[in-house]
């Protein structure tokens, strides 16, 4: 009986094994070493401390690049909602399949793209003397060198850039699920074309964007190599300072504390925002 | 105001990428009226009541409710309102919200909105308190039906569309829903417009029907006339259940016509002013009018056949008889014949002159409606 009930749960084991094998076997370990003592010589010694958390959670530094990684994650997706919303509402509406598939290409190419590509794209458009220098100066808008790169500013262009395609997807399906004669049943009640949309299509495809956002979040909170070319080092951001704990400084414990304290963060985050949308917004879904 | 019609539509003309679906489409309805648009599926029926209902606007004509023309006027402005045939309840707000939602965009206050609610609640046959904070898909078909009724009724609307509101409910809730529809809209005594493709519903709720084919009306008239004297064969065919018999008129006399059909059958029918000798003709019998027996009846138009099939259908019972070379297909109670009808059993048939329909010409529809 309860052999028969869960024998679907058979096709998900691959993937379980895979996750147990891949993902949860090194997240512990990397919880171990989190609580090692760092030696410059043996990279680490077997001895626990709380020395790399403390750090982690006091020193400026690290303190600054926890508030960066989160402000930037909070922005990009804010900006990927707000960009990617028009497209999605208008691929869910439009009949032309031509339009469709073009729109729908010119959307996923940035992902079918190595984003050390895309990234390194933008690095070439707004570095302090490139292509948009020269445009602008061009027409006499500018004077001095172009401050996009090296800031925020770019980061946040890149990782946008890179993540409207997730959110657009997300979106469309929500929006082609809604019942189009909701929004007529709103119209001949006396709503007008926005009044409808703002009480009908936008609160039903919240859970959409609601998806779509934690991936964008998740993604932007995680991205390494967009902030990493388009802030070069100067822009501080966790994954950047797991990286060069782990890979240059040989700093694993360190590293290790870092990168626990980012997913801890996150789950607790994605975990509360999940918990209170589910609960709060969508009632009167068919959970 | 020419003959007081609440509703006008003029010479609409409306199609979709070359597609015509109305051209020169004329329909005009009086206040209070219950009209039914019935006809086949693309016969343009939805059309109509999107142009209506403001959903889409036509290339031509007018469209008049009362003194003002909405021809271009966006639905929202119209004060129609409409029950949609998936119901279309807003699934994220509650059975309040839903019923108040046109009354909020009105502004009306709070406590207006609460006792509108109630009332309308109460008049399609739901508890207030029971249902206001349910969600539509707590509800069942039937309930989510009566939601959508109240929530186009409570705004007050100048006209009720409807668009085929039963079509996803189970037969017995749908004879219900059929009724208290009728009693609702008769206590309010507003007019509406009732799309469906169920020739039963239309027959039983209208005050008239219009029937639509091919962007047409084929006949508007009360379903009485409809029923019992359509104007064309495809009305006849689309309504009830008909048996059509092609022939030729062989002789004219004082009272009656002699109508010829396959050289053998000689029928006795009314004069008409179309008839002429050897002209076509298409007589017409409702399946329920031919009288049948086992044994020989005395009168006019009676003829032994051999019985083809049978369907036992509960009270009542379907026999498809052959008299030479034509099938005639009978409905009649069960207990009518002796015993159940055996095939080849002979049988006799009687096709009485005034249950008789004569339509010049011949038959030319899709005779698998019948």
């Amino acid at each position: 009986m309860t052999l028969r009930k869960h024998r679907w749960a058979f096709l998900a084991l691959p993937n379980i094994l895979l996750l147990m094998l891949f993902f949860i076997w090194p997240l512990l370990y990397i919880l171990l070493y989190s609580i090692y003592t760092y030696d410059p010589f043996q990279i680490f010694i077997r001895k626990f401390t709380w020395e790399n958390y403390v750090k982690v959670l006091t020193n400026d530094l690290y303190v600054n690049a926890i508030f960066n990684t989160f402000q930037l994650a909070i922005i990009v997706t804010f900006f990927v909602i707000i960009m990617a919303y028009p497209v999605a509402y208008y691929l869910a509406r439009t009949k032309s399949k031509t339009e469709d598939t073009i729109i729908s290409f010119m959307i996923l190419a940035p992902v079918l793209i190595s984003v050390v590509t895309t990234s390194f794209s933008w690095v070439i458009l707004l570095s302090p003397f490139g292509t948009l220098y020269r445009i602008l100066n061009a027409l006499n808008l500018i004077d001095g060198p172009l401050r996009i790169m090296f800031t925020k500013t770019g980061i946040i262009i890149g990782l946008t850039y890179g993540q409207i395609a997730y959110m657009v997807m997300t979106l469309r399906s929500a929006l082609s699920n809604i019942d189009w004669s909701l929004i007529k049943a709103a119209k001949v009640l006396g709503a007008s074309p926005a009044r409808a949309f703002y009480e009908i299509t936008l609160p039903l495809s919240l859970p959409g964007v609601f998806f779509g956002a934690i991936v964008t979040f998740s993604l932007s909170l995680s991205s390494f190599v967009t902030p990493y070319l388009l802030g070069s080092r100067l822009v501080k951001v966790m994954s950047i300072f797991i990286y060069d704990n782990i890979v240059s400084v040989y700093n694993w414990p360190l590293g290790s504390a870092t990168a626990t304290v980012l997913f801890i963060i996150t789950t607790i985050l994605l975990g509360l925002i999940t918990y209170i949308f589910e609960k709060r917004l969508f009632g009167w879904l068919k959970y | 105001m020419e003959e007081n019609f609440h509703i006008r539509m003029i010479n609409i003309s409306k199609s979709f990428d070359k597609n015509k679906v109305l051209e020169n489409f004329n329909l005009n309805i009086k206040k209070g009226e219950f009209i039914t648009i019935l006809g086949p599926s693309g016969c343009g029926k939805t059309t109509t009541l999107n142009l209506l209902a403001g959903f889409i606007f036509s290339e031509k004509g007018e469209i008049w409710i009362g003194d003002n023309e909405v021809s271009n006027i966006p639905s929202h402005k119209r004060g129609a309102s409409m029950v949609f045939q998936n119901y279309a309840l807003f699934p994220h707000m509650t059975v309040y919200d839903n019923v108040a939602f046109g009354l909020k965009i009105r502004k009306l206050s709070k406590n207006i909105i609460v006792k509108k609610v109630d009332e309308l609640l109460t008049l399609v046959g739901l508890e207030f308190i029971k249902y206001k904070d349910r969600y539509p898909h707590q509800l069942s078909g039937g309930e989510q039906q009566r939601i959508s009724l109240a929530r186009a009724l409570v705004i007050d609307p100048e006209i009720l569309l409807l668009d085929e509101p039963l079509s996803n409910l189970d037969a017995k809730l749908r004879n219900n829903m059929r009724v208290e529809i009728k009693n609702i809209q008769e206590k309010l005594g507003i007019t509406t417009i009732y799309v469906t493709h169920d020739q039963e519903e239309a027959l039983a709720l209208s005050d008239r029907i219009a029937l639509l084919n091919n962007g047409e009306i084929e006949q508007i008239a009360t379903p009485k006339q409809i029923y019992n004297s359509p104007n064309s064969k495809f009305v006849a065919d689309f309504i009830g259940h008909s048996n059509f018999i092609i022939g030729k008129i062989s002789e004219i006399l004082q009272d009656k016509a002699i109508i010829k059909i396959f050289d053998n059958l000689d029928i006795h029918t009314d004069l008409s002013s179309f008839m002429k000798k050897n002209k076509q003709v298409t007589l017409i019998i409702r399946d329920e009018n031919i009288v049948i027996s086992n044994n020989k009846i005395i009168g006019e138009n009676v003829f032994e056949g051999e019985v083809d099939s049978s369907l036992y259908l509960g009270p009542f019972q379907r026999i498809y008889v052959r008299v030479g070379e034509v099938t005639l297909t009978v409905y009649c109670k069960a207990e009518q014949l002796r015993k159940t009808p055996i095939k080849g059993e002979s049988i006799f048939v009687q096709l009485e002159r005034n249950q008789l329909m004569i339509l010049p010409g011949e038959l030319d529809i899709d005779s698998s409606q019948t």
